[in-house]
């Protein structure tokens, strides 16, 4: 500990830590609301899980090799031969589906508490396009496995682009690197995945943490009224940042670790065969969070399909700018919206309900059935 | 003489623009050899989709005109000749066509020595299964004979063992599902179907011993995996445990930080 002194003084002298040191102190030791609960730890449990992504990410690429003739191979090498190497595949893996689930529980407390209004519509706007940096995290990392289903899979989503009306096929052209996914995808998803999204994935959770520590977190009153002081949030019962919530940060982190640690030992991901252009596998199909999109491309034009899930991404960003401009933070006081939300939310699952059942065979109560590429069942009859 | 008749109906098989996986009905051979094209149509060679009559007869396929489609610089050899048998098969069956020149049968100038037809059929060519091997011994050596013993044994010995090698296979692939390590002995189940592959080729020299050494290699292989196997199976539940040990850890961590916010 003196020794740790001795440390931080020498280095105070020169470099004049000691304001900035007491700022950080301050703005931890800030009172947050008293409705602060264990919902506000989802936003520390996500920037665990990204700690998670990159170290284990890191070693997967020590041996990973980003060619169509050797991803396969080195990823068999990884589970089969690197100790512990399953287990690392396994976590980045399990990592990747609780990010984008934690990040939408996320967005659903943000929402649900008002945390979006007036004065945070940057954190939210930046929030918004985190979401799309983890989602192209998740789309770029499933081909690099370069197996049957995530060439197939990365096929099927890279063909949906092709459909926008004169750019399209350019978009695709330049999104896969020639006329078919090949070696040129891979290489191209590769240096996005481990390089160009970490790098904006950094730049927007360094802003985005930043606008958190800088305003605070929301009251749930009107934006009209002037937030509670310090003061008056400790006369509510608020407690300080540090260290009573960062304790139940912790807490949060390590029962993600458990569920995560569960997942990556109980349900290691699968690998198969390797990737074969001449070969379409039945019933392949995207991740699950890219399901809703897939669906809905069944039931309408491609033209238009492919605009729908980005007009609900324009949606989340114009939700606090446009959409949303009434001064009541509490839901039960935002009926309109948030009735509309729920509807919109219910459609995306059910969409993504009928993309998972499509062109599968299901046994339910007794009986089979066959989903057609509609999601529509039909009962299989026995032939005798 | 015959040897480049066969050296030109070899090359002309290997012609880019050579015909294969064309439909029976547009051949003019089948004009008139009908009864062959209705046995060709049924055989394995055809329903593969990779044979036709000129892969070994030599001739043009489309070609209306008899003299033509007949000529010697066709690469046309007619009906092949007992000594020459083996070796148009050869052309794509090499390991069966090595092992049978290495056995009692190889010798055409013994009379009533069979050929690869013999067994395999010339037109309807009936797919090489292990059960075409007693079948194919008892016309010939009747009863209790050496030979049709001999046919017996190895027949069993390689259903055996191809049955054996499948639920591994099965195995395997359930297991991989569990544990995706076990992708490491993909190329241990390969060799293993490479040996069965081999014993099935040996069969044509006779000579039980061979089949033997190669079902032998084959069921080392597969004691690798049944051994990887089951060590993995050991790994699931020490895997099991380690997740109860795991949630031990997190719950006496997460009390010690209740019990440290408490005193807040």
């Amino acid at each position: 500990m003196r020794a740790l002194r001795a440390v931080w003084e020498w280095l105070d002298q020169r470099l004049g830590l000691a304001p900035g040191l007491q700022v950080i102190v301050n703005n931890l030791s800030k009172p947050l609301p008293p409705h602060v609960n264990w919902l506000f730890t989802l936003g520390a449990a996500l920037v665990f899980l990204l700690g998670i992504q990159i170290l284990t990410g890191a070693l997967l690429m020590v041996y990973y090799i980003p060619s169509a003739d050797q991803a396969h191979a080195s990823i068999e090498m990884i589970v089969s031969e690197v100790p512990l190497g399953w287990l690392i595949r396994s976590l980045h893996n399990w990592g990747s589906h609780l990010i984008v689930i934690i990040t939408l529980m996320h967005m659903v407390r943000v929402f649900v508490y008002g945390g979006y209004k007036k004065p945070r519509e940057v954190t939210w706007l930046i929030g918004v396009l985190l979401l799309g940096v983890i989602l192209l995290f998740g789309f770029t990392g499933y081909l690099l496995p370069w197996d049957q289903v995530s060439y197939w899979g990365t096929v099927v989503t890279t063909e949906a682009p092709a459909s926008i009306p004169f750019v399209g096929s350019l978009i695709r052209q330049l999104l896969i690197g020639g006329e078919e996914v090949g070696g040129a995808t891979l290489g191209r998803f590769f240096v996005a995945h481990v390089f160009l999204l970490p790098l904006a994935l950094f730049g927007l959770m360094g802003i985005h943490l930043f606008l958190i520590r800088y305003q605070g977190v929301s009251s749930l009153g009107r934006i009209d009224e002037p937030e509670p002081t310090s003061k008056e949030m400790r006369a509510q019962g608020g407690k300080s940042f540090f260290p009573y919530h960062v304790l139940k940060d912790i807490t949060t982190m390590y029962v993600i670790f458990g569920i995560l640690l569960t997942l990556s030992l109980l349900y290691p991901p699968f690998i198969g065969d390797p990737a074969d252009p001449l070969s379409t596998p039945p019933g392949i199909k995207p991740e699950w969070y890219f399901l809703p999109a897939y669906q809905l491309l069944k039931y309408v034009p491609d033209i238009i399909g492919v605009q729908i899930p980005l007009i609900l991404f324009l949606l989340l960003i114009l939700l606090p700018l446009v959409i949303d401009r009434s001064p009541e933070r509490r839901a039960r006081r935002r009926k309109r919206i948030v009735g509309g939300v729920v509807v919109i939310s219910v459609i995306v699952v059910l969409l993504g309900i009928l993309g998972h059942l499509s062109e599968s065979t299901q046994t339910w109560f007794g009986k089979e059935y066959y989903f057609d590429l509609m999601g529509m069942p039909h009962p299989l009859i026995e032939i005798k | 003489m015959r040897q480049c008749g066969l050296a030109i109906a070899i090359a002309i098989v290997m012609l880019p623009g050579s015909v294969s996986s064309a439909d029976l009905d547009d051949v003019m051979c089948a004009i008139c050899h009908f009864e062959q094209a209705e046995d060709f149509a049924h055989s394995v060679h055809y329903l593969d989709g990779k044979m036709l009559c000129n892969d070994c007869h030599g001739g043009l396929l489309f070609e209306a005109d008899i003299d033509i489609a007949k000529a010697p610089e066709t690469g046309f050899i007619g009906r092949p000749k007992r000594e020459v048998v083996a070796s148009v098969c050869g052309q794509c069956h090499r390991g069966p066509e090595q092992f049978f020149s290495q056995g009692p049968h190889h010798d055409h100038n013994v009379p009533n020595n069979p050929t690869c037809i013999t067994c395999h059929q010339n037109h309807r060519v009936l797919e090489a299964t292990t059960a075409l091997l007693y079948d194919a011994c008892v016309p010939c050596h009747i009863g209790d004979s050496p030979a049709a013993k001999l046919g017996v044994i190895v027949q069993s010995r390689l259903q055996i063992e191809n049955n054996k090698l499948a639920r591994t296979s099965d195995l395997l692939d359930s297991m991989r599902i569990i544990d995706p390590s076990l992708v490491r002995f993909d190329p241990v189940l390969g060799e293993a179907y490479a040996y069965i592959r081999e014993a099935d080729e040996q069969t044509h020299a006779m000579d039980v011993s061979w089949v033997e050494a190669s079902v032998n290699a084959s069921q080392e292989k597969q004691a690798q995996i049944l051994q990887g196997v089951a060590e993995s199976k050991r790994t699931e539940r020490l895997k099991k445990w380690a997740v109860v040990g795991v949630w031990i850890v997190v719950l006496i961590n997460i009390l010690l930080l209740r019990m440290k916010s408490q005193q807040l």
